[in-house]
């Protein structure tokens, strides 16, 4: 049978999803029609979400698959990537090696880039940043942080 | 007259210093990302609502709407210069925009599209400044049930006008309304969903879900097919149109504002829709329909003005009640209510100076619009030349410097991440983010008025159809659901979309 498993995946995620906000919200207290609790809502709502899950899923069956079109997994990973390193550094290292990394890795998600522009990249806008934000708008961030202040 | 004396409010406010630099960093911001393509004007306002925080409240929204409409001006210069329409509502503008300036006549069709724009700016404007306040004076008198069925209203609305799937837009809503009631509950202070993050007592930031869905996701859709630019610009010389040419776009500018302001207040994506409605009403009308497509400057005069206008009075709904209509002013609200300004009919009251301040700058933006790009359009061109892989990496450490900055806190940037691969997952799947946002921004404000509807009326759901506003509201929201699914109805919102993209 065809089926358009780009749809009943996102039917699935929508079913689980539902679930999940049903399970995390069981022990909330209900409350009666005329005093909503803070578990009156959600579960309304997700069971809402459960439903239009399914729908979605079962209209997916018996129709030609959809293509979902190109992907490339190297801007997924590098932009995601990104912010984190950002977060993981900031307090540690300071601003300025920390945004150096941040931008460095972002850069990367690029098809185009190579090691050297990267880091061209990377070093001028994290001066200009700091430029920008430090110097310019005197936002109170440490350039260097205790990891390295040693 | 009142009018008169608010929009003299206003003009005090928007003529300070500051605020007119932050209107002209806005305006400008906008006319560099509308040139700009792969960078739209919601990736860029959810990239810097951080950013925002650090200003007084009037300022940031004053930003935040030049960046708004100073894209929809900048997307008409590549438009008609290269063929490239920078931004989706200015796709008509190529069609009759790029033959013009193949014909040498570039300078003509840029000069319409500016001074159309201008003149249906300061229109919608007045159309604001007129309409807004009566109708927050309507809004004051609703009561939780009027609230909840608008709003109701409202996110049918979006479900409706989003493109793709309705079950599915349908669906990103009440994902959205359920991400929006993480947190500590209100009334009994009970934490809801926060999975034991004291981080998500005070529920998911909305900067998290706008940089995330939205500016991270863009970033990696545009770097899944790369594809070299290959600029040929043609040359600009003589801006001024003759006057034939000026004779000819006087009734279609005044069409397009006429559309553009109506279409507007749709929730939506009201300036895409009236941009094609304008060129479909004019070449409708037209004597010779058959110079459309091949360089007619009615096709560049009335939808540049359509746009222009319904960028402008998308706001009235925003502004007077509270409910955001497209991604920009959801993220508008989020950054009104990060400020401690409780968004909806009180602000025309409470926040004069505010409500007019952004009112008047909106014309003064337009202005500077018109100042901006005629003269120096060689500039804006040039800049099509940076390449993107200096431009995102840019963009994404101006977000995560701005995300950091509001709480100090690195679980804020994480969750950008969280929500980064979660938007590009449904994108990928055909879910659109925009009535994600809408629900998250309407979320918690549905649960109140729901609970205090029901506390009104004792436990009984009857209190949405008794009370004639509210029923309303209702029959109104069914009416657009219903034309939405109806099969004719959607196959020409297809066509409409497939030819916007």
């Amino acid at each position: 049978m065809r089926v358009n498993w780009k749809d009943t995946a996102t039917g699935g995620i929508f079913i689980l999803i539902g679930i999940w906000f049903i399970f995390e919200g069981y022990g909330l207290e209900r409350g009666t029609l005329s005093r909503m609790g803070p578990g009156f809502f959600s579960p309304v709502l997700s069971a809402i979400l459960i439903l239009l899950g399914a729908f979605i899923a079962l209209r997916s069956l018996g129709v030609e698959p959809d293509p979902i079109g190109p992907v490339s997994w190297r801007a997924v990973l590098f932009t995601c990537a990104a912010p984190i390193v950002f977060g993981a550094t900031i307090t540690g290292l300071g601003l300025a090696p920390a945004l150096v990394l941040t931008v460095f890795c972002a850069a990367l998600a690029s098809r185009r880039m190579t090691l050297a522009r990267a880091a061209a990249v990377s070093v001028s806008l994290a001066a200009f940043c700091i430029a920008l934000f430090s110097y310019g708008l005197g936002l109170p961030m440490p350039l260097i942080g205790p990891w390295l202040a040693g | 007259m009142d009018s008169l004396q608010n929009l003299g409010l206003g003009f005090s406010v928007a003529l300070q210093p500051a605020k007119l630099l932050y209107c002209f960093l806005g305006t400008l911001v906008g006319t560099l990302i509308g040139v700009l393509p792969g960078i739209g004007p919601t990736a860029t306002i959810a990239m810097l609502l951080p950013l925002t925080f650090t200003l007084d409240p009037t300022a940031a929204l004053i930003m935040m709407a030049g960046i708004y409409y100073g894209a929809q001006y900048g997307g008409s210069t590549t438009a008609i210069l290269i063929n490239l329409p920078g931004e989706s509502s200015s796709a008509v503008t190529a069609l009759d925009g790029y033959q013009m300036a193949r014909q040498g006549r570039a300078g003509p069709a840029l000069a319409t599209a500016a001074l159309g724009s201008f003149f249906a700016g300061t229109v919608a404007t007045l159309v604001v400044a007129v309409a807004a306040p009566p109708l927050s004076t309507v809004a004051l008198k609703f009561g939780p049930p009027e609230y909840f069925s608008l709003m109701v209203l409202g996110l049918v609305a979006s479900v409706v006008i989003a493109s793709g799937s309705v079950a599915k837009a349908l669906a990103m809503v009440v994902l959205g309304i359920l991400l929006g009631l993480v947190g500590t509950d209100r009334y009994t202070a009970t934490p809801r969903f926060t999975m034991g993050f004291f981080e998500l007592a005070d529920g998911i930031e909305i900067i998290s879900i706008a940089v995330g869905m939205f500016g991270l996701t863009e970033i990696m859709r545009n770097l899944q097919n790369e594809t070299t630019r290959d600029v040929m610009v043609t040359r600009v010389t003589g801006l001024m149109p003759s006057r034939d040419d000026l004779r000819a776009i006087v009734a279609p500018v005044l069409r397009g504002t006429v559309i553009g302001s109506a279409l507007g207040i749709l929730p939506g994506g009201g300036a895409v829709l009236s941009s094609f409605a304008a060129y479909m009403v004019e070449k409708k009308i037209s004597k010779t329909p058959e110079r459309f497509g091949k360089g007619a400057i009615e096709g560049v005069a009335a939808p540049e003005s359509a746009n222009n206008a319904a960028a402008q009075t998308s706001f009235i709904p925003m502004l007077t009640l509270g409910l955001p209509i497209n991604a920009v002013s959801a993220l508008m609200i989020g950054a009104m209510i990060m400020q401690g300004i409780v968004p909806g009919p009180n602000i025309v009251v409470e926040q004069p100076t505010l409500f007019w301040g952004v009112i008047v700058s909106m014309w003064i933006g337009n202005l500077m619009l018109v100042l901006l790009n005629l003269p120096l359009v060689g500039i804006w061109v040039k800049l099509l030349s940076v390449p993107y892989y200096v431009l995102f990496p840019a963009i994404m450490a101006f977000s995560t410097i701005g995300v950091f900055s509001v709480n100090s806190n690195s679980f804020d940037l994480y969750s950008i991440s969280v929500f980064g691969l979660l938007g590009y997952l449904l994108i990928k799947l055909g879910c659109e983010p925009v009535p994600l946002l809408l629900g998250f921004v309407l979320g918690p404000m549905l649960e109140d008025q729901l609970r205090r509807s029901m506390i009104l009326s004792r436990g009984s759901a009857a209190i949405f159809v008794d009370r004639p506003i509210s029923l309303t509201f209702l029959i109104i929201a069914l009416v657009v659901f219903c034309m939405g699914v109806i099969p004719s109805i959607r196959q020409k919102r297809e066509e409409v979309f497939s030819e916007a993209d």
